[in-house]
């Protein structure tokens, strides 16, 4: 058995025999569980007198949530690849820097650049908006564990676009690259990945409000 | 739910204002097709200037007057514009350099080796032969 089952086990059987929750927690310390595996293996259940114990709503993962955070997730990643591509490309050329020039080649993947755009942006936010409906209309639904996952994916991925930015940044100016240009796209990618960031740090604390 | 118009109209409006700013700066499909209209043109320069290597090296590493049917140089010859059939122009400049020019459509996206030549509608490439040296 695994220990995760171990405890909810014991936590169920503690309650149904009765015994308070800060007895249960003062058990389950002096064992050796840490606070916040105490507080979820309590939070599990609902804080009522009712016998047997009540258990509360728990993320799940359904075949259609999968399909559906997937594709939105998917369009995003798409939709956020591109629009740096593209944002990249038309600052080499308003802003060149000695010695740059743009090939035909560059200018083909700038069409295909906006061809998703033109593609991918809608459907995204489609996605997004229609998830925003439904858990308006049914809350159940933020406790989707693929909503969840790809969420916080979404969030260290922003997360650490915002560092490697800054990082560019600073190895640019200490080695004396700093460029119009690498402001530029520095700054295009930094307000990028910012939106992303605010978008899902507010809906993963919708979320984790809902659990 | 209101708290996250702010960010996704912020994104809307990237993509917006980028597909806008791209499609403004390097055209739409009728920019395409020139572009690969004077890819074509710049592939044919190639070829010519390959025939007219071959030539010069069988014919003593000596440059040809004029590109012509040679034995062993049995690369196929575009002598002309595909689209406006114009010829090529082909320049011997000296004993060792020529120059193959063309009518480009989008002249400000070639290599900066093309230069105006003679009129000015016409885009140069020169090449130095080397061959034998």
């Amino acid at each position: 058995m695994r220990s995760a089952d171990q405890l909810a086990n014991f936590t169920r059987d503690a309650l149904t025999a009765g015994k308070s929750r800060a007895e249960i927690a003062d058990a389950l310390t002096s064992a050796g569980w840490a606070k916040n595996e105490v507080t979820e293996a309590l939070n599990a259940w609902a804080d009522s007198d009712f016998t047997p114990p009540v258990p509360r709503p728990r993320p799940y993962v359904s075949a259609r949530e999968a399909f559906f955070y997937g594709l939105m997730f998917a369009a995003l990643g798409w939709t956020a690849w591109h629009l740096v591509a593209l944002a990249f490309n038309l600052i080499d050329m308003w802003l060149p820097d000695a010695g740059d020039r743009v090939r035909v080649g560059d200018r083909r993947n700038m069409r295909f650049s906006i061809a998703s755009l033109i593609v991918f942006a809608p459907l995204f936010f489609y996605l997004a908006n229609r998830a925003a409906s439904d858990t308006r209309k049914d809350p159940s639904k933020r406790r989707s564990g693929m909503r969840k996952g790809l969420g916080y994916l979404t969030l260290f991925l922003a997360a650490l676009t915002l560092a490697g930015d800054l990082v560019f940044v600073l190895y640019s100016l200490l080695n004396g690259d700093l460029t119009a240009q690498i402001i530029a796209k520095a700054a295009v990618l930094a307000v990028i990945a910012g939106a992303i960031f605010a978008y899902f740090r507010n809906e993963t604390m919708v979320d984790d409000d809902a659990t | 739910m209101q708290r996250n118009t702010l960010p996704q109209v912020g994104i809307a409006a990237l993509v917006g204002a980028f597909i806008v700013a791209g499609l403004f700066t390097i055209g739409g499909p009728q920019t395409g097709r020139m572009e690969k209209r004077d890819d074509l043109r710049q592939k044919d320069l190639r070829t010519l200037r390959q025939q007219v290597t071959c030539i010069a090296d069988r014919q003593g590493k000596v440059l040809p007057e004029t590109i012509t049917d040679t034995p062993g140089c049995t690369r196929s010859k575009p002598l002309a514009d595909p689209v406006t059939e114009a010829p090529y122009v082909y320049e011997k400049l000296g004993p060792k350099s020529f120059r193959l020019c063309a009518s480009f459509e989008l002249p400000e996206l070639l290599l900066s080796n093309f230069k105006p030549g003679n009129p000015t509608s016409l885009s140069c490439d020169t090449k130095s032969y080397s061959k034998g040296q």
